[in-house]
Parts: C-alpha cells; structure tokens; sequence
C-alpha cells in the first residue's frame, strides 16, 4: 500500500517541477524572442568567407557556453516517450533553445566588436551530469559551446 | 596575440607557422556550488554555475595555449579548435589547440 502511494507521490512530484520548468522555460523563450530581432542584423556563417575576409581589417575569437538544466518532468515524459519510440520533443526543445542562446551571444560579442560578420561558426554539444540532492540523485543537464571568428571591416 | 578558428587572419598576412600549440585544463566545481546549481537545475532552465566554469576554465586553456605560442615567438594562433571530456566525476578537461604562426599585418 505504502509503496504505491509513495510511486504516487514522485508522480506528483515530477508534475509540480515539470509545471515550474514549463513556466521558466516560456519566460526564457520569451527573452529570446524579445532580443533576437535586435541583433539580426550580424552574419553567422559555418564556412569562411573569402571576400570579406580579404577586405578585412581585423579579426578576433569569440566563444560562448549555455548550460541548460532538464528537468525530472521533463526526463519522465521522456522516459515514458523512449519506450514507445518516435521523436522526444521535450529534450529537443532544450537542446533548440540552448543553441539560439548560444547564437544570440555570439551575435552580442559581435555587436560589442562593432562587426557585422562571424565566420567559421562551430558548435558543440555535451552533456552534463550534476549530482544533487534530489530524489532520483543525478539531474541531467545539456551544454551547447559555440564559438567563430568575428570579423572586423 | 590574435586567436582564430579559420585558416587564415583576416586583415593578416600569414609569413610563418611555426609549430602546434596545446593548452588544457582540469576543473572541477566546489561541492557546495555544485549542490545549489543542482537544486536550482531541478526546475530547469539556466545553469549559470555551470556557465561560468566552463567559460573560467577555457579562458584558462587559451591563456596556456597562447603563452607556449609567446615561447615560440609567435603573434598569432590559427585554427584552433576546442575539445571537451570528462575524466572523473564531476571534473572534466578543456583542451584547445591549433597552429602558432607569425603574422603581419595587410598594408
């Protein structure tokens, strides 16, 4: 009897954090989406470019990491989902978000080095795992760390 | 020193590589910051804990690589490239690496 309740009690659990990192998350989402017009004005490119890097004056490296914790709601939709098999949206949407955070700071050290151009863009993405204090004692986390050449004309 | 990841500088002129150049560190986080990231990160969102020593230690991993760069009397760093991996837990390496190289500047 006991250890279903308690089965039922991490449930509960699980929904109260998916329900608090969905609120965390619209509001992440909603920063971004305020921001990302404001510096869409800067060039990303994942190759180099020949023309404007000959016309170039100057050159500088620019890196960045976001870090994006998952949630236990979120790891139990997805455990749920991995059973059935077919896409995992909820982890998909983390490691999305993360990666237009990773662009948009790029795009702000770009705005600071008054450039308009960051050649060469590379990313990475790794996982992370913290030992905490919670219930399932390993929370999951994602890192995204970009980096590229900002080019000065 | 000027660091890049493409081939070559733009704005530069490269005249001489002069070897690989390596740098790396070892990091791992203080248990009682390790904790709090891992009880804010329960609900999600940002981990900015985590954010700051990985940008600590890359910045570190550069420095070193481009000090044994100064050794070898070059100017300039090219197509460096950044690695990650985890050799226990809770610490993980940062390496960076590329070409030292002298360069001058276009006229």
């Amino acid at each position: 009897m006991w250890e279903i309740l308690s089965q039922f009690l991490w449930l509960i659990f699980c929904f109260v954090f998916w329900l608090a990192g969905k609120i965390k998350e619209q509001k992440y989402l909603k920063s971004l989406r305020e921001e990302e017009p404001e510096y869409s004005d800067i060039q990303i490119l994942s190759t180099v470019d020949s023309a404007s890097s000959s016309e170039a004056k100057d050159c500088c490296l620019c890196s960045t990491q976001v870090v994006l914790a998952i949630d236990p709601g979120k790891q139990f939709i997805a455990w749920i989902l991995g059973m059935v098999g077919g896409k995992i949206d909820v982890y998909q949407k983390v490691l999305h978000m993360a990666r237009r955070k990773a662009k948009l700071n790029l795009r702000k050290q770009a705005r600071e080095n008054n450039s308009r151009l960051i050649m060469n863009y590379r990313m990475e993405t790794s996982n992370i795992f913290a030992n905490s204090g919670s219930s399932e004692g390993q929370s999951s986390a994602v890192e995204v760390f970009a980096y590229g050449t900002i080019v000065k004309s | 020193m000027k660091i890049t990841n493409t081939e070559e500088v733009p704005g530069y002129k490269v005249i001489e590589i002069v070897g690989l150049v390596e740098g790396s560190t070892v990091r791992a986080k203080h248990i009682g910051k390790d904790i709090m990231a891992g009880l804010k990160g329960i609900t999600g969102g940002e981990m900015k804990e985590y954010t700051e020593l990985l940008n600590e230690s890359r910045q570190e991993a550069v420095k070193r690589m481009s000090l044994r760069a100064e050794a070898l009397g070059a100017n300039a760093i090219l197509n460096v490239r950044f690695s990650t991996s985890s050799v226990a837990q809770g610490a993980a390496e940062l390496f960076a690496y590329g070409s030292a190289a002298i360069v001058e500047k276009n006229s």
